[in-house]
């Protein structure tokens, strides 16, 4: 995973602190609050298209996030969540996902068909360049991973969060989230290679 | 969702955190210690680089040839929502704004108060009204009637007093019972 010094944090140095927006935010000044979204919308926003495999739900599970982050705004406290803002923006979001898949899980029958016919569409198009295939093969194999481990995998990727504070979002031992991550790793290459 | 074979053995686990520079230093050295003296750690380590930068190269490069959908939509549809929620916010006095909260020590003293009060008024309260048979039960031997009661009784010209009186003992035996 990119170990150097991400978009995300370059951010977060070049502008107020997460916290001191949080703060504006709750005195009722939105331009704090649209310094944040702009901040953490498009990481969130690919973490949920990832995490969801569609980008229409992922846009609804965005929505939903900020709605919640903004309903719970005032029980936000820096110092209880481990990682600041972001990890708690990213556990909310983590969260609403959960919920959605609870209530897809009931709709399986159906989203197994949907899966059969996205398959046989891949399969007609022949004629994607390779980038596309790749980054076709690459989400297909991310929703072949095991729930836990993707969420593990995606969070890394795309908040940045140490491995410590990933197993705050989630409530697990810390061995626990480098060990799903490994196995994600390790898998995706297996699935991306095979 | 947690399970065993999410683990792994601290040697790994040691491993990722290195890679990820997410040691203390003094962790950081003893691995570092370890690499050196270890081909077969150094060997595990390369490895993992490996997986992890091919990883990150495929994500990345996925992430550059798609797009995010709805990005923008994504943007506006969150700016109006803080922006809507902070107007409210705005628009409500402070105070209302952050509640008037009782704290909690007060709900256990109130409570505490009212058993206080209700005792209180329970001792003091004027219980000429209680009858025996609340008393009664606690003393069933006495208030078995003799020979001599019923002679009296019987002696006594208010017959339907008596008669009460007999209708209560009677009703506290088979409490008592």
């Amino acid at each position: 995973m990119q170990l150097s010094l991400t978009q995300i944090e370059a951010a977060a140095v070049d502008g107020p602190a997460d916290e001191l927006l949080v703060r504006r935010l709750r005195d009722g000044d939105a331009a704090a609050g649209d310094l944040l979204v702009q901040r953490y919308h498009q990481h969130l926003l690919r973490y949920l298209q990832r995490l969801a495999g569609d980008s229409h739900v992922a846009e609804e599970l965005h929505q939903a996030t900020w709605l919640s982050a903004l309903e719970h705004l005032e029980s936000f406290v820096p110092s209880s969540a481990g990682g600041g803002f972001k990890s708690w923006l990213f556990r909310i979001a983590t969260n609403k996902a959960h919920d959605t898949w609870r209530s897809r899980n009931r709709e399986k029958a159906a989203k197994d068909n949907l899966a059969f016919l996205r398959n046989e569409e891949a399969a007609d198009a022949s004629n994607f360049p390779e980038g596309q295939e790749q980054k076709e093969k690459l989400q297909k194999a991310i929703d072949q991973l095991p729930e836990n481990q993707r969420v593990v995998l995606l969070l890394r990727y795309y908040s940045q969060m140490k491995f410590v504070d990933i197993a705050k979002v989630l409530g697990c031992p810390l061995n626990t989230a480098l060990g799903r991550m490994h196995k994600a790793m390790e898998k995706l290459k297996e699935l991306m290679e095979g | 969702m947690e399970n065993d074979t999410d683990h792994i053995d601290d040697k790994d686990a040691q491993l990722l955190l290195y890679l990820a520079d997410e040691l203390n230093a003094a962790e950081q050295l003893q691995v570092q210690r370890r690499l050196e003296s270890d081909a077969s750690l150094r060997q595990q380590l390369e490895k993992l680089r490996e997986v992890y930068a091919s990883m990150d190269g495929r994500l990345s490069q996925a992430d550059q040839l798609d797009p995010i959908m709805g990005a923008a939509a994504a943007h506006r549809c969150a700016s109006a929502a803080v922006a809507r929620w902070a107007s409210i916010r705005q628009a409500k006095p402070v105070q209302q704004m952050h509640g008037w909260k009782i704290p909690v020590w007060a709900w256990s003293a109130a409570a505490a108060a009212c058993l206080l009060i209700g005792l209180l008024a329970w001792q003091f309260w004027p219980h000429e009204n209680v009858s025996t048979l609340a008393v009664a039960p606690r003393q069933p031997e006495e208030l078995r009637p003799s020979t001599n009661q019923y002679e009296e009784m019987s002696s006594n010209t208010n017959l339907a007093n008596a008669e009460q009186e007999l209708d209560a003992v009677a009703y506290l035996r088979t409490l008592t019972e």
